[in-house]
C-alpha cells in the first residue's frame, strides 16, 4: 500500500480549528509550514506548558498536535490531564504526538497518555496527510477507566493507516483492494451459496 | 467504565472545506518547507555548535550527556527540511545513546563524543555517500551496544 494519498483525494485543512504545541520554535515552524500548505487558516499556537494548558481548557479543537518531550516532564501529564479533568468536548479532542525521541522511562507514559497516535519525527508532509487522513475516518470510542482515559485502544476493527505494520496477523489495512479477475456472475455465486449451506447443514 | 462516542469534528471540518486535491496539498505543503530552507539550517548549526557544552559550564558527565540528549532530540526532523537527512538517523541514534548511558552507574561521554564527531563531518564536508553509510553503520553499532531499543 503506497503511503501517498491518491492523486484524486481531496484534502483542505481550510475549517479545521488546529492547535499546534511544541516548545521548540523551529520544530513548530516546520509543522505549521506543512498545515498551512494543507489548506489550515485556523492554527493556534503554544510554546510553553502554560500556554498549552490554558488554550486546551479554553479552545475548542478539532485537532492537536503536539511535541511532549519538547515541554518536559510536565508536557507528558498533559494528555491525561485533558482527558481526565477537562470536560467534554474539549477533552476529547484528537490529539497526534509528534516526536523525535522519547527517553525510555518515558515510552509507557506517553504510549498510555490518551493521544489518538504517535508519530516519529522526521515526518514527511505525506506520512503527516495519511495520519490526518486516517484520523479523520476513525470512529473509535473514547473509553475512561480508574487507569486510562482516552480513544479506545483495541484495534481490532479499526484498520491500520497506510505504511503502519500491525501486529496481529488479524489486523486489516486501510485500502480498499482492486479485486484479481472479472466479476462473478450469478450462477457462480449460487453455486457456492448452495455449496456452503449444504455444508453447513452436513455440519 | 465510561464510554463516549464523541462527534469526529475533524471528519466534518475536512467535508465542509472548499475540496482542494491532496496532490496540491502536498505540492503546497513542500514548498512552504523548502521556504524555511536556510532558518532551518541555521538552527541547525546552532544546535550542532552547541551539542557539547562549552568547558566553562560543562558540568559532571550526566549532565553533559544530558545537555547533548536534549540538543539531539531537537535536531531530528531538521535533517529532512535541510536536505541533511543522515543527521536525522545520527542525532536519533544519540538520543537512544544518551538515554541508555544515562542508566548506567557512571556515564560515559565517549560514545556520545563519537556521535558528535561523525555529526559534524556529515554536515561540514560534502562525504561521498560510501562514507556516510559506514559512519552511519558505525554510529548503528554504537547504538546497539549502548542505547535501549528504538522508541517510540
Amino acid at each position: 500500500m503506497s503511503g501517498t494519498p491518491s492523486s484524486k483525494a481531496l484534502f483542505n485543512l481550510q475549517r479545521t480549528n488546529i492547535l499546534l504545541a511544541d516548545g521548540d520554535a523551529m520544530g513548530q515552524s516546520i509543522l505549521a509550514q506543512m498545515l498551512a500548505g494543507f489548506g489550515a487558516r485556523n492554527i493556534a499556537r503554544a510554546e510553553d506548558i502554560t500556554e498549552l494548558r490554558r488554550q486546551l481548557a479554553a479552545g475548542t479543537f478539532d485537532l492537536v498536535i503536539m511535541d511532549p518531550s519538547s515541554f518536559g516532564p510536565e508536557g507528558y501529564d498533559t494528555i491525561p490531564w485533558l482527558r481526565r479533568t477537562i470536560p467534554p468536548p474539549r477533552a476529547h479532542a484528537p490529539i497526534i504526538v509528534v516526536t523525535g525521541h522519547t527517553e525510555h522511562s518515558r515510552v509507557g507514559q506517553l504510549r498510555d497518555g490518551g493521544a489518538n497516535f504517535i508519530v516519529s519525527k522526521p515526518l514527511s508532509a505525506a506520512v503527516m496527510m495519511e495520519r490526518l487522513l486516517w484520523l479523520a475516518r476513525e470512529n473509535r470510542p473514547y473509553i475512561e477507566t480508574n487507569g486510562y482515559a482516552g480513544p479506545d485502544r483495541r484495534w481490532h476493527d479499526a484498520p491500520l493507516p497506510a505504511g503502519v505494520e500491525g501486529r496481529r496477523q488479524k489486523d486489516r489495512e486501510l485500502a480498499v483492494r482492486i479485486a484479481a479477475g472479472g466479476d462473478m456472475n450469478q450462477a457462480d455465486i449460487d453455486l457456492i451459496m448452495t455449496a456452503s449451506m449444504s455444508m453447513g447443514s452436513a455440519a | 467504565m465510561k464510554i463516549y462516542h464523541p462527534k469526529n469534528t475533524l471528519r466534518e471540518a475536512l467535508v465542509a472545506a472548499e475540496p482542494m486535491l491532496a496532490q496540491t496539498a502536498l505540492g503546497r505543503a513542500e514548498t512552504g518547507l523548502r521556504s524555511i530552507r536556510a532558518e532551518c539550517l541555521a538552527h541547525l548549526d546552532e544546535l550542532m555548535s552547541d551539542l557539547d557544552p562549552a568547558p566553562q559550564s560543562r558540568g559532571d558527565v550526566a549532565s553533559r550527556v544530558r545537555h547533548a540528549y536534549e540538543r539531539a532530540r531537537r535536531i531530528i526532523g531538521l535533517g529532512a527540511v535541510t536536505d541533511y537527512p543522515q543527521l536525522d538517523r545520527a542525532a536519533l541514534s544519540l538520543c537512544e545513546v544518551a538515554d541508555g548511558i544515562l542508566s548506567y552507574p557512571q556515564p560515559d561521554w565517549a560514545p556520545i563524543r563519537a556521535h558528535i564527531d561523525a555529526m559534524r563531518l556529515m554536515r561540514a564536508h560534502e562525504l561521498p555517500a560510501e562514507a556516510t553509510r559506514e559512519l552511519l553503520a558505525s554510529l548503528e553499532t554504537l547504538r546497539a551496544r549502548f542505547g535501549f531499543a528504538s522508541a517510540p
